[in-house]
């Protein structure tokens, strides 16, 4: 029976992967976190039984790992600028948007090819500004979270989403939503 | 208010409750703004795309 679990388990290695990989945006990062999280699954096994999704609760072990990964990167790493004047340029001297936002189809964003822009879009935002996006907008943690796990000050973690969403919605726009 | 501190509120409120006399402010500007009030849509938009497991 030991067996069956652990080959399961293994079943789910690619999935976890990829859902690493989209957060951490490094696969070296990615295969790390996902191996902590096998090896806990299988030192845990006993916990797991009854519980239907074996999916759902890999993911759950997963989510903690990438959330260390981030913590013990973010230490390594150089504050990005809290200066908010690049999204200032996107207005003009009174304050009104250069190029006003247009309405984006509901029905656009169900295919296939929004998804793969927003993807391509994310890899574009610098990496913590990405990171932090995220893990509030994919994993649903609250910003107090955030920053408690980064060591960042609410303001910070403020800017970096405000950065985040501005960029994103101005390269989904430029990509071809707008010219729909 | 101008649609410069409207998009930085806007963003905000996807993460907090604002103040009571910022929410009002925000929502008198968006009657009067088709551009932000599509701004506002397009983080909402962004958040169910993502939170569906993109």
């Amino acid at each position: 029976m030991a067996g069956d679990f652990r080959a399961q388990v293994e079943a789910l290695r690619p999935y976890l992967i990829r859902y690493a990989s989209l957060e951490l945006r490094n696969r070296e990062a990615a295969e790390d976190a996902v191996q902590e999280t096998l090896l806990a699954a299988l030192a845990a096994e006993s916990s797991f039984r009854g519980r239907s999704n074996l999916r759902t609760w890999l993911t759950g072990i997963l989510k903690h790992k990438i959330v260390d990964s981030i913590r013990k990167s973010a230490r390594e790493r150089v504050p990005e600028d809290l200066d908010t004047g690049d999204l200032d340029q996107l207005f003009d001297d009174t304050g009104h948007w250069r190029e006003p936002p247009q309405a984006w189809p509901e029905a656009a964003l169900e295919s296939k090819e929004f998804l793969a822009a927003l993807d391509e879009c994310l890899k574009r935002l610098p990496a913590r500004t990405g990171q932090v996006f995220l893990l509030r907008e994919h994993l649903g943690f609250e910003t107090a979270e955030i920053c408690k796990e980064l060591g960042i000050t609410p303001t910070h973690c403020w800017v970096l989403l405000y950065r985040a969403r501005m960029s994103l919605r101005e390269c989904l726009g430029k990509g071809w939503l707008d010219r729909r | 208010m101008k649609c410069r501190e409207a998009a930085q509120l806007l963003s905000q409120a996807m993460d907090a409750k604002l103040p009571l006399w910022q929410r009002a402010a925000l929502r008198l500007h968006l009657a009067i703004c088709d551009a932000c009030s599509n701004f506002g849509r397009q983080l909402a938009q962004l958040r169910r795309a993502l939170g569906k497991g993109a």
